[in-house]
């Protein structure tokens, strides 16, 4: 490295800090992720012990309790003093009401004109996007104040959650237009237990998540991811928004896959199977760099040719069994090397694999399954 | 093949076959501290980072089987990372977070008497370079910080290469417009 090289770099690190950013406390919260999830898999497994220990564990609490109030006798009720609930934050109820009226009231695209005829005039401000330096305009509202203090959310930061736990404000709600013509927007509020601040996101594709879950997506007509969305309308060569629930129950050529670049890590959501599993006339499958779970696939009676790239495994492929139409299956390009399983389906003719890869290709020949290299 | 043979970046081109968390070990061990400073460079938030990073790591431990090799096994973790930016920072809430925040003082810089006048000149650089928008901000943190080539800035952020050469020059501009006098150094690959 150059001796300017090193001086920038040097630059870098002084204004980032020079201690390493990589902790142990980043190894941890990873294994804390890694086995919490390895703990759910196993928990239906072991609930009878648990559910024996738990049982006896809330037994000796009561016990406790009732003998413990047998050997220390309570002062009488007039000597306590009287409990005051402080109510200091907005009602949740008042809160939920106003969401809802948001949700049905705003969808994503509205003009500042109609939002404004639909929510009041609200506060106007004016930004500049850091992820691409343009330009939007915004409204912002203020809901259920109690206060006459002028409240300025902005910059907007954890540091103004005082104001909704305090009961200024029950919930806020951003509406903004960039200049390239998209618009999204978002509401905040106290959650329910009164612990932090919910997000309600309205992005601009449609999708509306909570607190980054998705809920619905304003702008297709079923409620699925885009990218989901996107490919069923891509294989039909229809545009997106025309996708309706008819179409998926008479599709019959389906292709999952990266539609973009920034497609490669988007992944499909549960209410994206359900979908799925009611695509009862699907005939041809394509998924490059998606796997489906064994219960959607082999829901999918009518497949005929399923086509799988770029993944690492499928899961027990006898599992595949009741698929009894399914008569092509492609998995040259993945990392599949035991394929046994497959002799269960009963209408399979070809299976286009690696023959370096796949152990027990074989078996196939021996039960009169074809088995090639290249489709 | 023994798994101690694996421990070299050479080597790594094959990690989609390795133990899931050995594999992550290694990313860890060998990539972490990289990645967490590009990280930090998008969104200049310790906790934001603290917590990208470890959506990165789950990002990777569950997309291991993907990685084909194509692409240096560095290249394909910024991927990862730079897009967790880009998504976090396309969130609304993010958005305005990072839009009004100012350039944040870490702690760890140095008083201006340790600063010599030209180490003072690139400190004041680097402060302008983390005011930029994100799309001069990247190229000039991945050519001057991680000393990366034209060609691999292109491929990492899937830009053409005279993109990636007019937003650098635009990003100078820019600079030398907040700063006056100050000048970049020219970099040598």
């Amino acid at each position: 490295m150059t001796k300017s090289n090193r001086n920038y770099k040097d630059a870098f690190d002084d204004y980032i800090g020079e201690e390493p950013l990589v902790k142990k406390e980043d190894k941890e919260r990873f294994y804390r992720w890694l086995h919490q999830k390895e703990k759910k898999k196993s928990t239906s497994a072991h609930w009878r012990p648990k559910l024996a220990t738990a049982t006896l564990f809330v037994g000796a609490i009561v016990f406790s309790f009732i003998y413990l109030q047998d050997a220390f006798p309570q002062p009488e009720e007039s000597d306590q003093p009287p409990v005051v609930e402080e109510e200091e934050t907005i009602p949740f109820d008042q809160v939920r009401e106003q969401l809802e009226t948001i949700m049905s009231k705003y969808t994503v695209g509205m003009t500042k004109e109609e939002v404004q005829e639909t929510f009041g005039q609200g506060k106007v401000y004016e930004g500049q996007s850091e992820t691409d330096g343009s330009t939007y305009e915004a409204v912002e509202y203020q809901f259920i104040k109690t206060t006459n203090e002028k409240i300025s959310l902005h910059p907007w930061s954890p540091d103004h959650v005082e104001y909704y736990i305090n009961g200024d404000i029950g919930l806020s709600f951003n509406v903004v237009w960039e200049e390239n013509g998209s618009s999204y927007a978002f509401a905040r509020y106290l959650n329910e237990k009164g612990k932090r601040i919910s997000t309600v996101d309205f992005s601009s594709d449609g999708s509306i998540y909570k607190d980054g879950k998705f809920i619905e997506n304003d702008l297709y007509q079923i409620e699925a991811s885009g990218f989901f969305v996107e490919n069923v309308a891509a294989s039909l060569q229809k545009a997106p928004e025309y996708i309706s629930e008819e179409d998926l129950k008479t599709l019959q050529n389906l292709n999952i896959k990266p539609l973009s670049s920034t497609d490669r890590f988007q992944e499909l959501l549960p209410h994206d199977y359900q979908y799925i599993k009611q695509m009862k006339s699907l005939e041809r499958l394509y998924l490059k760099g998606y796997t489906l779970p064994m219960s959607v696939l082999k829901s999918l009676i009518n497949l005929e040719t399923l086509i799988i790239e770029d993944v690492q495994n499928l899961g027990f492929l006898e599992e595949l069994a009741p698929l009894e139409n399914l008569s092509y299956l492609d998995i040259h390009q993945t990392e599949i090397t035991t394929v046994s399983g497959l002799v269960e389906l009963k209408s399979l003719n070809q299976v286009v694999l690696n023959k370096g890869k796949v152990t027990d290709w074989e078996v196939l020949e021996e039960n009169g399954i074809e088995v090639v290299e290249s489709p | 093949m023994a798994l101690e043979s694996y421990d070299t970046e050479n080597n790594d081109l094959d990690i989609a076959l390795w133990p899931r968390e050995r594999a992550i070990e290694y990313v860890i061990d060998n990539y972490g501290e990289t990645v967490k400073r590009i990280i930090f460079t998008y969104v200049k938030n310790y906790v934001a980072t603290d917590d990208l990073f470890q959506d990165f790591l789950i990002t990777v431990y569950r997309r291991l089987d993907s990685f084909q090799g194509e692409s240096k096994l560095k290249t394909w973790l910024c991927r990862i990372a730079i897009n967790k930016c880009k998504d976090h920072l396309k969130s609304p809430v993010n958005r305005i977070i990072y839009l009004r925040e100012h350039i944040h003082d870490t702690g760890h810089s140095k008083s201006p008497e340790q600063l010599s006048i030209k180490d003072e000149e690139r400190q004041q650089l680097i402060n302008a370079i983390f005011s930029l928008s994100i799309k001069y901000r990247e190229v000039l943190v991945l050519r001057y910080y991680q000393s990366l080539s034209i060609k691999e800035i292109s491929e990492l952020l899937h830009l053409n290469e005279s993109t990636v050469k007019t937003r650098i020059a635009r990003g100078k501009g820019k600079l030398r417009s907040k700063l006056g006098g100050v000048q970049f150094d020219e970099i040598e690959s």
